[in-house]
C-alpha cells in the first residue's frame, strides 16, 4: 500500500475520531470507541508482524495481558505514576516478545502458530495460579488514566488520550513500513531464504518485529488496566488472541488503516447484540473462513476495488497465489 | 511408589486421546502440510454426537459409537471441503485461519446445538467409577475401554495404510504429489480422504474420554494444543511417533497434576510443546529434516 494511501488513512481516521468525539455525547458509545482505539493499537503491531512480516501470531493477548499487569502491580504497589508505568510495561512485553521471537525463528507457519498459542495459554494459565500476579482473584482499583499528573478519568479525556496513542503508534508503524526495514519485512514474508541472500538480516529482523508488536501491545495492556480500572486472568484467554487476528484479516494483511478498521468494526460489532453471544461468536467462525476464500486481503481491499485505475482483467494475480506442491 | 504407578495410569488414559488426536494431526499434515486447529473441537463434537445419537435417539450404545464416528468423518469432509480446499490457493497464512476459523464455529455452534455446560456421558461397561485392583493401583475399568479401542483404531489405521489400495494411495500422495499424481491418483480426494480419517478418530476420542471427562465443555483447544504437543515430542511424520507422544505427553500432565499442582496440568504441556518445537522440532522418533532460515 503505498505511503500516500497509509497518510490519507490516518487523516480519515483522525476525523472519524475527532468527529465521533464532538458529537456523541453518549458516554457508552464514547467507551466503546476508546476500547477500539486501545485495541488499533495492539492491531497495527500485529499487522506489523503478520500482515508486513508474515510472522502468525497467536499469542498477543499474553503480550496483552503482560502489559496490563505489570502497569497495574506497579501502580497498586508502589508509587509510580501512570507516565512511568506505561514504559515498564512496553519494556516487560518486549522482553517477552524478544524471547518469543528468539524461538519463532526456527518456526514457520502453522508450527509458530500453535507455539505462540501455547505461550498465549502458559501465560494465562501461571496468571491464573500465581498469587501474586491475580490468583484468580484479579486486582481492582487501579488509578485511572493520567499523565505527568493531569488527569484523565473524564470519558472524553480518555477518548481522545487513547486515539492520539493509536496515532502516534500509527506513524511510527508508517514511517518504518516505507523505510528500509519495512522493505526488508516484506522481503520476509514473500520468501526468507531470498530475503537471506539478498542480504536482509532475517534473523535478527524477525526478532525485532516480534519485539516491537509485543511493545504496541503490552502499551494497549497498560492502557487497558488503567481505562478499566480492574483487571482479571480471563479476560486474556486464547480468544483474545483470536480476536486481534481476526481485526487484521478483516481489515486487511499489510494495510495499517485496515488493522484499525477491523479493531473499530470488531470492537463496536459485538455491543449491537450483547443478547446473541453464541450466534455472534458462531457467525465469526463462519466470517473467518469466508474472508480468506473471497477476501484474503481484507475490507481495504474493497476500497482498491473501487479505486483501479486500469481495467481489472490486466492486473497481475495477487503474488500469494500458487501453493507450494512439492515439500 | 503406589501414587507413580497411579498417575502413569491415569496419563495413559487421558494420553490415549492425545494420541488419537496426535496421529490425525499427522494423518492431515502430511497429505495437506495444515496442522488443524479445529481438531479439538472435533473431539469435543465426537462425543457430543455420540450422547444425542445415545439418549435423544435412543441407539446402543455400539451403533451410538460407530454412528458418532461416521458423522464426524463427514463433517471432516464438509470442512476439508468447504473450508480447507478454497483456501490453499491464497497461501499459508489463509489456510491457518480458515482452521482456525473452522474452530470457532465448531465450538460455538455446538454451543448452540448442545449448550455450554459439560454432560454426564455413561460407562461403556459396568457400574460408574468401577475400578479394578492391579497391584494396589486402581484402573478405571472404562481406561480399559480407552486403551483397547486406541489399539484396535492403530490396528484399523495399519491395515488401511498398510494394506488397502486407498490407504496406499493417500500414503503415496503425501509423499510426492506429482508422483502420485502421475499414476492417476487424485490428490484432491486423497486429501479429503485424510481430513475424513482425522475427523473420525477425533470423533472416536471424544466418545472414549466422555465417560470420564463429561462429553462437551470448553476444553477443545487445550485438546488441540495437546494432541499437537504429543505429535510434535513423538514426530509428526510418523504415526507412532505421535502415538507414544501422546502417551507421553499424557503421563507428563498426570505427574505435572500429581506431584506439583492441578493447576500446573495445562502450563507443563505446552511448556513441553515449546522446549520441543525449541530443541528438537522433529521429535524423538521422527525423521530429521534438514532446514536452515
Amino acid at each position: 500500500m503505498p505511503k500516500k494511501t497509509n497518510l490519507l488513512g490516518l487523516v480519515a481516521i483522525i476525523a472519524a475520531v475527532t468527529a465521533f468525539g464532538l458529537y456523541s455525547q453518549d458516554i457508552y458509545l464514547i467507551q466503546v470507541g476508546t476500547y477500539a482505539g486501545i485495541y488499533s493499537i495492539v492491531a497495527i503491531g500485529l499487522n506489523l508482524l503478520l500482515g508486513t512480516a508474515g510472522q502468525i501470531s497467536l499469542g498477543h493477548s499474553a503480550f496483552f495481558a503482560v502489559g496490563a499487569y505489570t502497569s497495574t502491580i506497579l501502580l497498586l504497589y508502589t508509587p509510580l505514576p501512570f507516565t512511568f508505568t506505561i514504559f515498564a510495561s512496553a519494556i516487560v512485553a518486549g522482553v517477552f516478545g524478544l524471547i518469543i521471537g528468539y524461538i519463532a525463528l526456527r518456526l514457520k507457519g502453522h508450527y509458530l502458530a500453535m507455539a505462540t498459542l501455547a505461550f498465549g495459554l502458559i501465560v494465562y494459565s501461571l496468571l491464573r495460579e500465581i498469587q501474586f500476579l491475580d490468583g484468580g482473584a484479579g486486582h481492582v482499583g487501579i488509578p485511572s488514566l493520567s499523565v505527568f499528573g493531569w488527569d484523565l478519568s473524564d470519558y472524553k479525556a480518555s477518548y481522545y488520550f487513547v486515539w492520539a496513542i493509536a496515532a502516534v503508534v500509527y506513524l511510527l508503524t508508517l514511517s518504518l513500513l516505507h523505510s528500509r526495514v519495512g522493505r526488508a519485512l516484506k522481503a520476509i514474508r514473500e520468501d526468507d531464504i531470498a530475503a537471506n541472500a539478498m542480504g536482509v538480516p532475517v534473523a535478527s529482523y524477525k526478532i525485532r518485529v516480534f519485539t516491537l508488536s509485543a511493545i504496541y501491545a503490552g502499551v494497549a495492556g497498560a492502557i487497558y488496566a488503567s481505562y478499566l480500572g480492574s483487571v482479571i486472568f480471563n479476560s486474556f484467554d486464547a480468544f483474545v488472541s483470536v480476536n486481534f487476528l481476526m481485526m487484521v484479516v478483516l481489515g486487511g494483511l499489510g494495510s495499517i488503516p485496515g488493522a484499525v478498521l477491523g479493531a473499530v468494526i470488531l470492537t463496536f460489532l459485538p455491543e449491537l447484540g450483547r443478547a446473541w453471544e453464541d450466534y455472534r461468536l458462531t457467525s465469526y467462525g463462519l466470517l473467518l473462513i469466508l474472508l480468506v476464500i473471497f477476501l484474503p486481503k481484507g475490507l481495504v481491499d474493497l476500497f482498491a476495488w473501487f479505486n483501479r485505475a486500469e481495467p481489472r482483467s490486466i492486473r497481475p494475480k495477487p503474488d500469494t497465489a500458487g501453493r507450494v506442491v512439492e515439500n | 511408589m503406589a501414587d507413580f504407578f497411579q498417575f502413569v495410569v491415569a496419563g495413559l488414559t487421558q494420553g490415549s486421546i492425545y494420541a488419537l488426536v496426535g496421529v490425525g494431526f499427522h494423518i492431515i499434515y502430511s497429505a495437506t502440510k495444515v496442522i488443524n486447529f479445529a481438531q479439538g473441537d472435533q473431539v469435543v463434537l465426537g462425543g457430543l454426537i455420540a450422547l444425542m445419537l445415545l439418549q435423544t435417539v435412543g441407539l446402543p450404545l455400539a451403533i451410538a459409537i460407530i454412528g458418532a464416528v461416521l458423522i464426524g468423518a463427514v463433517i471432516g469432509l464438509a470442512y476439508e471441503r468447504f473450508a480447507l480446499r478454497p483456501t490453499y490457493k491464497n497461501g499459508e497464512l489463509a489456510t491457518i485461519v480458515a482452521t482456525i476459523g473452522a474452530s470457532i464455529l465448531l465450538f460455538h455452534g455446538s454451543g448452540l446445538i448442545w449448550g455450554r455446560t459439560s454432560k454426564p456421558f455413561p460407562v461403556f461397561s459396568g457400574q460408574p467409577n468401577e475400578v479394578i485392583n492391579l497391584f494396589n493401583v486402581k484402573i478405571l475399568v472404562q481406561s480399559l475401554w480407552v486403551y483397547g479401542l486406541l489399539i484396535i483404531a492403530l490396528l484399523a489405521l495399519y491395515y488401511f495404510f498398510g494394506k488397502t489400495i486407498e490407504g496406499q494411495a493417500i500414503r503415496a500422495a503425501s509423499y510426492n504429489e506429482i508422483a502420485a499424481k502421475l499414476v492417476g491418483i487424485s490428490v484432491e480426494r486423497s486429501r479429503a480422504y485424510s481430513l475424513a480419517l482425522a475427523a473420525g478418530l477425533a470423533a472416536l476420542a471424544g466418545v472414549m474420554m466422555a465417560p470420564i471427562t463429561l462429553a462437551g465443555g470448553a476444553i477443545g483447544v487445550p485438546i488441540a494444543i495437546k494432541g499437537f504437543a504429543g505429535a510434535i515430542v513423538g514426530g509428526i511424520d510418523k504415526t507412532g511417533g505421535a502415538v507414544a507422544g501422546g502417551l507421553i505427553v499424557g503421563v507428563v500432565e498426570a505427574f505435572a497434576a500429581g506431584f506439583l499442582s492441578s493447576g500446573l496440568r495445562d502450563p507443563a504441556v505446552f511448556a513441553l510443546l515449546l522446549l520441543a518445537l525449541l530443541v528438537r522440532p522433529d521429535g524423538i522418533f521422527g525423521t530429521k529434516t534438514i532446514s536452515k532460515v
